[in-house]
């Protein structure tokens, strides 16, 4: 006790430059929990009663159907979109892996998606993804010269969960590719040509090679981006409320909740539920891609 | 284990000639050095072997087979590198078991080599450590047995032992020299450091921007240097070496350096008889100039030389002595249990048989038959 | 001189990476592209009666971009998100910098949890923060105030800028400090003589970073300030969008809402490079 007292003398400077910050993010995280907890559990009668604690924000969520749909396209959402960002994000760090001349210019151009606000990007999708005559219709329609007629008639992509959950998923993997890319280049860079070389004197040929080399010290790589990507998902507000608002995802369904239904309880419900929807994905996913590690090198 | 030949072996990359028409043999169970400055052409020529590099001209043998199109893969040459090149994501048994896995190896066949090469080079419960977890030289002792276990015919190590400290590095040149009597294979050895190589090897190559200057074992190459820069580049501290000249007096040759004039042996003062006025380079080695008193006996072909002191660096069993002598200065080693000090004068002596003499311009050793 | 390189076919994997990257180049372009041809597009080449819309269009105009700098509304969104995003600098740097110094230099017991704590914030959706943040601000009766909407803004800003300025700091070799502590300078004095000065650019980094954030913030101000006086320029563009305003309109408003940003970005990329990879939660 009296070490604690003794460095919190000598360090006093350093000590008042910390606290603000620990405070802050203290009583953020206090905040947060505080009114989460609470808010979820007080029920909150048509006749403005209320009661507290009480699970039956909880039990209407669990029961409503809406819930279902939005924690059903959630997931979808997730499963889909996670592994769709890692290839894309594959895709630009292979490409520029290549030593090529305009290497940094091409890097370059490869965030601008990145630098595009979000909720920009989801209003360019909306012109162009319009019904019936945007110019996403157009070109499908086979009204310009270069591309094939695909479909007979204009497809309205806000008609239905799929086409607009999947407009509002090819934004967000646009938008965020770079990212990927970018933690899947700093893997590939950390692979020296040593290893490579060490593995021919010792007989491997390129697929040996890929197989024993690239492949697992990409994994982590991967893996991050994998579960990074994955919580990104789940977290996802923006395009599906510009894009796809009246089909749920868990986080738009929130909104709903708070603002067109007032239902203050059940979406702080439906928060919490999310929040451990995060983390359980997570450790799931974590656990995993631990397995495949293991199992890729084995005597 | 096998021989190596490199006949007329040349590299060129980009228009500059790295390796120039380099001829080396090999032979079969030798520990050879390739030693030289940087940029020699040392780990090219090490890579032409290994295969990781193609060959411009020239042929490579193996075991008396043409190696030069067979990929590195198929060469069975084993390689340690300078970095190790150790897979961090695989332990220390899965290291060194790469190799035999890839060959399809029997799980009893891995597991007798396994531990026979861990048993070698004592690494035997460091087995399922991971790389990072080692220390620099248990590190390189993995990247060693991952190369032995599978029995190469040759096996190459590009510097490996420079990113260690000098403590670890005098243990591992010895551990090395030790491996190599056990195993008994072929070694090609790549090194700037000439103290390793003049430990280590059965023979010395000796490049220079990427020509051979020589080629033979460590007490031929110190004791007798066939050019200048052989021989400033093995010893240290480095020889004694100045301008000189031949002159005739009496009838007897010496060499004349900017104010001393040192005998020379009979045979070399006869042979030297028709070379009056001629200017050469003259070496010394610091091993080669005595304290009189630490000189007993004395010979037809010694000089004494009167010197200044300058300079006086103890070394513990004996002492480095910068002098000046004559008009030049020179490094010579002293025993005394009186560490005398800088202005003071004392007399040497330089033993004439043990003086180089080089041609001034080419730079080539002066033989007794020019 | 050197010899002429013959030409040789490529072969067939290079075929493919070339064909791959030019795909993706168009891929990153077309969105902005559009932004942009909308933008300077004249009436006739959106309303066009049943005929199919231009890729090009057919008068380039800047009269939507005059338009729109005209407006007072929109002046005065653009002025709020411009006093907004300072605050919010100010805030998180006067949070975040000192903070960020003494983590880099010393090695504290509680550091672990302090780190975890700020991932933990990022953990929460936006969405989830948001509601309890919003209860307790009106409580308080910060809401559609700037000072509330900086305070929510500098929460989000704060893991970056302390990751970045941590990265800065660290970089700034200690021997320095202690050479300047033996020639006799206190501890504040090689703050702000040496510290501060070298980290200047990494600083201004962090600084820029936290302005775009704050720019670009929807969400947060969404429930903050969307019912009240204050608006932000991303919310202008919401309120506007619920009246299906012309796509040249929309689009024009996105591109002065994104240029900025663009342009830093562009120009930072080299700093963020390590602040993204890691600090990759969004």
């Amino acid at each position: 006790m009296s070490f604690l007292k003794e460095s919190l003398n000598k360090y006093k400077l350093e000590f008042l430059m910390l606290l603000p910050v620990c405070l802050y993010l203290t009583g953020f995280l206090v905040i947060i929990f505080y009114y989460l907890i609470s808010l979820s559990l007080t029920y909150v009668a048509p006749d403005y009663a209320e009661t507290f604690p009480s699970l039956r924000n909880y039990f209407f969520i669990f029961h409503s159907p809406e819930f279902k749909t939005a924690f059903l396209n959630s997931l979808l959402f997730v499963i889909v979109g996670t592994p769709l960002e890692l290839a894309a994000g594959l895709v630009l760090a292979l490409l520029i892996y290549r030593n090529f001349r305009f290497r940094g210019i091409v890097r370059s151009i490869f965030i601008v998606p990145l630098a595009v606000p979000a909720m920009v990007t989801a209003i360019i999708l909306l012109v162009l993804f319009e019904y019936p005559s945007g110019h996403i219709n157009n070109i499908l329609l086979g009204r310009h010269w270069f591309f094939p007629e695909v479909i007979a008639v204009p497809v309205n992509w806000r008609d239905s969960a799929f086409f607009a959950l999947g407009v509002s998923l090819l934004g967000k993997v646009w938008r965020d590719m770079p990212i990927s890319m970018l933690i899947l280049l700093a893997g590939l860079n950390s692979i020296t040509l040593d290893q490579y070389l060490a593995a021919e004197t010792m007989g491997a040929g390129s697929r040996q090679k890929f197989r024993y080399i690239t492949l697992p010290l990409l994994l982590p790589s991967i893996s991050t981006v994998l579960i990074i990507r994955s919580i990104e998902m789940w977290k996802e507000f923006i395009f599906p409320y510009f894009l796809a608002r009246r089909y749920h995802l868990m986080g738009t369904f929130i909104e709903t909740l708070y603002h067109d239904w007032n239902k203050q309880g059940e979406a702080a419900a439906v928060s919490v539920i999310l929040v451990f929807c995060i983390i359980g994905f997570s450790a799931f996913l974590f656990w995993f891609l631990k397995r495949v590690r293991v199992g890729l090198i084995s005597i | 284990m096998s021989e190596v030949v490199l006949k007329n072996i040349c590299k060129i990359f980009q228009e500059k000639k790295v390796v120039c028409d380099l001829n080396l043999t090999i032979k079969e169970g030798e520990f050879l050095t390739l030693l030289g400055p940087s940029g020699c052409g040392k780990t090219t020529t090490l890579n032409m072997i290994a295969g990781l590099e193609t060959v411009t001209l020239g042929e490579v043998f193996v075991g008396g087979k043409k190696y030069n199109d067979i990929p590195a893969r198929r060469r069975n040459i084993g390689m340690v590198f300078q970095s190790y090149a150790l897979f961090p994501h695989m332990t220390v048994d899965q290291n060194i078991a790469f190799g035999l896995k890839i060959q399809k190896k029997s799980r009893l066949e891995i597991f007798e080599k396994l531990e026979w090469v861990k048993a070698m080079l004592q690494l035997m419960d460091k087995g399922r450590r991971y790389p990072r977890e080692l220390s620099g030289g248990e590190r390189q002792r993995v990247a060693l047995g991952r190369a032995l276990v599978l029995s190469p015919q040759v096996l190459l190590l590009d510097e490996p032992l420079s990113n260690l400290d000098q403590e670890l590095r005098e243990s591992m040149t010895t551990e090395l020299k030790k491996i190599h009597q056990n195993v008994g294979c072929t070694m090609i050895y790549v090194t700037h450091n000439q103290m390793e190589a003049m430990r280590m090897s059965d023979r010395i190559a000796i490049l220079k921007e990427g020509r051979l200057m020589q080629c033979d074992t460590p007490m031929n190459i110190f004791n007798q240097p066939k050019n200048r820069f052989v021989a400033t580049f093995i010893g240290a501290p480095a020889m004694n070496m100045f301008p000189a000249k031949v002159t005739v007096q009496d009838g007897e040759s010496f060499v004349d350096i900017d104010g001393i004039r040192l005998c020379l042996e009979k045979d070399r003062s006869i042979a030297l008889l028709e070379s009056k006025g001629r200017e050469v380079t003259a070496g010394i080695r610091p091993q080669q100039i005595f304290y009189f008193k630490d000189r007993e006996g004395r010979r037809h072909s010694d000089t004494d030389v009167d010197a200044e002191i300058l300079l006086v660096e103890p070394l513990g069993e004996r002492l480095m002595v910068t002098a000046k002598m004559g008009k030049r200065e020179m490094v010579f080693f002293m025993i005394s249990d009186r560490v005398p000090v800088p202005g003071e004068r004392l007399s040497t002596v330089i033993d004439g048989r043990h003086i180089h003499l080089f041609d001034r311009e080419s730079g080539e050793r002066i033989a007794l038959g020019e | 001189m050197t010899p002429m390189k013959s030409f040789t076919l490529p072969d067939r994997s290079t075929v493919v990476w070339f064909v791959t990257l030019c795909v993706m180049i168009l891929v990153v372009f077309i969105p902005i592209y559009f932004m942009f041809k909308y933008s300077i597009s004249d009436r006739s080449s959106i309303v066009t009666g049943g005929d199919i819309v231009p890729l090009w269009p057919y008068h380039p105009t800047l009269k939507t971009f005059a338009f729109i700098l005209g407006y007072p509304d929109f002046y005065r969104a653009a002025g709020v998100s411009f006093k907004l995003a300072m605050l919010t600098i100010t805030m998180s740097m006067t949070l975040g910098v000192p903070a960020a110094y003494v983590l880099s230099r010393y090695n504290i017991p509680g550091k672990a949890v302090l780190l975890m704590g700020l991932i933990s914030v990022r953990l929460f959706p936006d969405i989830v923060s948001i509601i309890p943040v919003a209860v307790a601000f009106a409580r308080l009766r910060l809401h559609d105030t700037y000072f509330g909407a900086a305070m929510a803004h500098s929460l989000l800003a704060l893991p970056y800028v302390l990751y970045i300025c941590m990265g800065i700091f660290e970089s700034i070799p200690k021997d320095l400090e202690r050479q300047a502590e033996i020639l006799g300078a206190g501890k504040g004095y090689i703050l702000w003589r040496i510290i501060i000065p070298l980290s200047a650019t990494g600083l201004a980094a962090g600084a820029i970073y936290t302005f775009l954030l704050s720019w670009d913030e929807f969400i947060f101000s969404y429930f903050l300030l969307g019912f009240g006086e204050l608006t932000t320029l991303p919310l202008y563009l919401k309120h506007k969008m619920a009246f299906a305003p012309p796509q040249d309109l929309l689009m024009a408003i996105s591109m002065l809402l994104s240029l900025p940003v663009i342009v830093f970005t562009m120009l930072l990329q080299r700093y963020m490079r390590s602040g993204l990879t890691a600090g990759a939660v969004k």
